[in-house]
């Protein structure tokens, strides 16, 4: 141990012996030993603290005194019910409540040909040969100790195999849900995507729960030559809750990534988005939008390594904080030696809506390439005082004069989702954010 | 381009002085090798120092030994270990052998200084040839001397004003930056050896340039330069730091520590030009350039401005920064660094806003050729108290080639909602439609390139005083020969 590192003891770790049998995989001998190895290295990992020069704006000391215990089986009703009302009934969907896939509330029935979903603890039942790569090359990740628990206790999360040149047109809903009604509860969930060459498909992820939790997921996304993934996640965890999500995502040549991340809730959320482009003309971009109130903290995260030549990527985030509220967005953009002709953008927006909040942004460039376009920005402040005059000379009141300015701010970063049903569905979570401060 | 070594020769004319002789025994001058209390005292004794500042180093040199050699490592440079054990800390000013005439100079040195515009006699004295009585410079620095003490501008080394103005050192010294501030400030803290002091009394404004000045009377400054400058209330100083002609220095580490107090109304300019050997083109040897410089708007309506120019030394690791304390405190940093061959440059800048109504601009400007790696590190922080508070940023990258390096790594941290921060960045690299538009009105590549370059660099350029403009024009095209064709 060394003084970067934030030593926790959680009573979960403590219990690995005891749990590892009721984990995915269980008869797995390689998954047994992973998980083993990934122990240890939490063991000497530990936590990063804020010495560490990526957790330097997002501290974990409140999540590391937590004494969080595996989880206690299944969700209260009222939860269950939440889960029922969320997202269209009628869709395609896959619940995981508590690390465990919940078939009673799942429906994977109407997917169309050509694409397989499941949750974790089937696939590797039935596909572990495939999965037996994809879980040794993230185990292999030089990262953090959250990595490591999330490969020492991974749990249910769903995996999707989309068949080369298949087409999925419905949108597959994913629900997490977390209950730390008996008690603080960790949940590693571990998701798997693989698109096959120029396959395409749309997934909406929701993020709930209630009480004291930790959800700390690791989604592995590998995009083949030309396919093209929409992936939505809508965070609407309890608001004591920790949220720590990192996404480790490689795309070949053509691939087509576009991400969304509306952050709504939690106490402590941090998103970790990692892309590797591998390939020409393969696109990264990611949006989203962050609202907070109260002393929520939000942290997104973006890692994109530029590894080939002929690529692009966009970010646009838009801020919005109240209260004593803090944002943190810090992108970095690498572009390496030999990605030539790679065109790059970042923009970070940030509202100020009170005095005690605060954002801190870090848009990072790495540039070893000469002929590239490469470009960030990054503001923030409040509203502009005439915009508020012009409307409210027109007879419109202040609350209402700054709910639309703010509405209007956010609705850059929602015009980034380019189906309808899903924006239309960001807009509601919006609007109803909006609606709360004003009331 | 077979002229690739010139920067080379150039150090290497300058390094050879000793192979002329005239070299007086200085042994007894020189401290041991090596750092222990007993350097400081040696050091402290030899300057005749009072019993505050011998304490104050003490105090300083224990910090460092607690840090236990462990060198920040943030920065995006990557050089060996030093090992601080195996220098010299203190030796007394050398005597320079003097040369007979510009005859005697090599030509390549010459060429270089006419390319840079520096005038005839201005030649003799940077290359080391004894000046003719046309140009005393012993005189014109008494003339200059005069005129600032008729205006109550007390400017000296600052070992002569430990020893004449005790109460402005004191009060004034490691204010800005503490002692603990960082690894390097703290081991200049212990150990400098000499170094500028100013102070403009309240409502002058400095009649001169104290760049003027400080060419003709370019003493030799150490390895730990330590500068103090004060402008009291009212007052209006500007400072040149530096020169364009390229200089040899025997010290591979340069850990210097300036710091600046403006108090109300008062402004502060201060421009440096870096010229420091880069090391060959194979990246072997180089000056270590690791400084902190810091001002402080202490009054309201201060207003401190940085400008820079770094096109020298093998790595340069500074961010002259602004704590904009003073309501209605302005806060610039406008920079050029220019990296070849195997030089590696971290600088940027920190604006701390905490008075209301403070501004801060920041202007960067990053060119990378060769294998070189350039990275532009700043911080804008609005502290909670800083109400109104306004920052514009803008870091420019240009990539010369495609082995080199060029990164953008700002911090943002806004705490009040009034403030509006805005920061953008660019990285690209010269248009092949700009290079062909110059080419075909006849231009060389080079040329044209340097050309460009000037263009691209010109919102810093302007920001120097007049003079220093105009040779740092051409020391952007000397900076860069070699990176194209």
């Amino acid at each position: 141990m060394t003084k970067r590192h934030l030593i926790a003891n959680f009573p979960f770790v403590d219990a690995f012996d005891a749990v590892r049998a009721d984990l995915p995989g269980a008869p797995l001998d390689w998954l047994q030993a992973a998980r083993r190895n990934a122990l240890a290295r939490f063991q000497d990992q530990a936590l990063p603290n804020r010495r560490v020069e990526e957790w330097k704006y997002t501290d974990l000391g409140a999540l590391a005194k937590t004494d969080f215990a595996a989880p206690y089986g299944p969700i209260g009703d009222a939860l269950a019910a939440r889960i029922g009302a969320t997202g269209d009934p009628d869709a395609i969907r896959l619940v995981i409540a508590n690390g465990r896939v919940d078939s009673a509330l799942s429906n994977t029935a109407g997917l169309p040909t050509g694409a397989h979903l499941m949750p974790m603890s089937t696939a590797l039942d039935t596909h572990s040969d495939v999965l037996k790569d994809h879980i040794t090359r993230i185990a292999a990740l030089d990262g953090n100790g959250l990595l490591a628990l999330n490969a020492a206790f991974m749990m249910d999360g769903y995996v999707l195999v989309v068949d080369d040149a298949a087409v999925i047109d419905p949108t597959i809903e994913v629900i997490f849900a977390g209950d730390g009604g008996q008690g603080p509860v960790a949940l590693h969930p571990r998701n798997v995507i693989i698109m096959g060459q120029d396959s395409a498909a749309t997934i909406i992820e929701t993020h709930l729960g209630d009480g004291v939790y930790w959800s700390n997921p690791l989604t592995d996304v590998v995009m083949g030559e030309g396919a093209s993934l929409r992936r939505y996640k809508v965070l609407q965890d309890a608001t004591d809750a920790f949220h720590l999500a990192h996404d480790q995502v490689s795309l070949a040549s053509g691939a087509h990534y576009k991400g969304f991340i509306g952050a709504f809730s939690a106490k402590l959320a941090r998103h970790t988005v990692a892309a590797t482009i591998n390939g020409a003309d393969a696109t990264f971009d990611v949006a989203g939008t962050y609202l907070l109130r109260g002393d929520q903290h939000n942290d997104i995260t973006t890692v994109v390594d530029h590894a080939a030549a002929g690529s692009a990527s966009k970010q646009i985030f838009k801020g919005v904080l109240d209260d004593a509220s803090r944002g943190v967005f810090q992108g970095k953009v690498t572009v390496h030696k030999d990605a030539q002709k790679t065109d790059a953008h970042q923009l970070n927006n940030a509202l100020l809506l009170s005095d005690k909040a605060e954002i801190d942004a870090k848009p990072e460039l790495e540039i070893y390439a000469d002929d590239v376009k490469c470009a960030h920005g990054a503001t923030a402040g409040d509203l502009d005082e005439n915009e508020l005059f012009y409307l409210q000379a027109r007879g419109i009141d202040a609350a209402e004069a700054r709910r639309l300015l703010v509405s209007a701010f956010v609705k850059a970063a929602l015009d980034e989702i380019d189906r309808d049903a899903e924006r239309a569905r960001f807009e509601t979570l919006v609007d109803a954010w909006l609606e709360r401060a004003n009331g | 381009m077979a002229d690739v070594s010139e920067t080379e020769t150039i150090n290497q004319a300058t390094t050879e002085r000793y192979k002329y002789g005239f070299v007086t025994d200085i042994e007894s001058d020189t401290a041991p090798k090596g750092l222990d209390e007993s350097t400081i005292r040696f050091i402290s004794a030899k300057k005749d120092e009072p019993e505050w500042l011998l304490e104050w180093r003490l105090k300083a040199f224990r910090m460092w030994q607690a840090l236990d050699e462990e060198e920040p490592t943030w920065a995006k440079v990557s050089y060996p270990k030093i090992d601080f054990q195996d220098s010299y800390y203190y030796s007394a000013p050398k005597e320079k052998p003097l040369l007979e005439s510009l005859d005697d100079v090599d030509p390549k040195l010459l060429e270089t200084y006419t390319k840079l515009g520096i005038p005839l006699q201005e030649q003799k004295m940077l290359a080391g040839v004894a000046v003719d009585a046309v140009f005393d410079s012993v005189s014109v620095a008494t003339t200059f001397k005069e005129e600032l003490s008729k205006h109550g501008v007390i400017f000296c080394p600052i070992s002569e004003a430990v020893q004449k103005h005790p109460e402005l050192v004191k009060k004034y010294l490691g204010s800005v930056v503490p002692t603990a501030d960082n690894f390097y400030a703290t081991l200049n803290s212990a150990v400098f050896t000499d170094g500028s002091f100013v102070y403009i009394p309240e409502g002058v404004r400095c009649p001169m340039e104290l760049s003027t000045y400080f060419r003709i009377n370019a003493a030799e400054t150490g390895q730990f330069e330590r500068t103090l400058i004060i402008a009291d209330k009212g007052s209006y100083v500007s400072y040149l730091e530096g020169c364009t002609a390229p200089m040899r220095d025997e010290h591979q580490l340069h850990a210097a520590v300036v710091e600046l107090i403006a108090l109300d109304d008062a402004e502060i300019k201060y421009s440096t030009v870096q010229n420091w050997y880069p090391g060959d083109e194979n990246g072997k040897g180089g000056i270590y350039n690791f400084v902190t410089k810091r001002g402080a708007c202490r009054g309201k309506n201060s207003k401190i401005s940085w400008t820079q120019v770094e096109t020298g030394s093998a790595i340069t690791w500074k961010y002259p920064s602004c704590i904009l304390q003073g309501d209605n405190s302005v806060g610039e940093f406008y920079s050029i660094a220019i990296t070849n061959n195997y030089q590696q440059a971290d600088t940027g800048t920190k604006m701390i806003h905490m008075g209301k109504n403070t501004k801060s601009r920041i202007i960067s400007k990053g060119i990378s050729a060769g294998h070189a790696d350039s990275t532009y590190r700043g911080l804008v922080k609005v502290m909670p108290g800083a109400t109104g508070a306004r920052n514009f940023t803008q870091c420019d990258s240009l990539l010369i080639g495609d082995q080199c390096g060029a990164h953008t790594v700002p911090y943002i941290e806004v705490r009040n909602k009034t403030a509006q921060v805005e920061h953008e960045a660019t990285t690209s690299k010269i248009s092949d439609e700009q290079l062909l538009y110059c080419r075909q009105r006849g231009l060389s590549e080079e040329d044209a390139t340097t050309l460009i370059v000037n263009g691209f660099c010109r919102q810093v350029l302007q920001e120097l005083p007049m003079e220093f403009a105009v040779e740092a024009q051409k020391l952007v095209g000397i900076s860069l020969e070699g990176s194209v064709g």
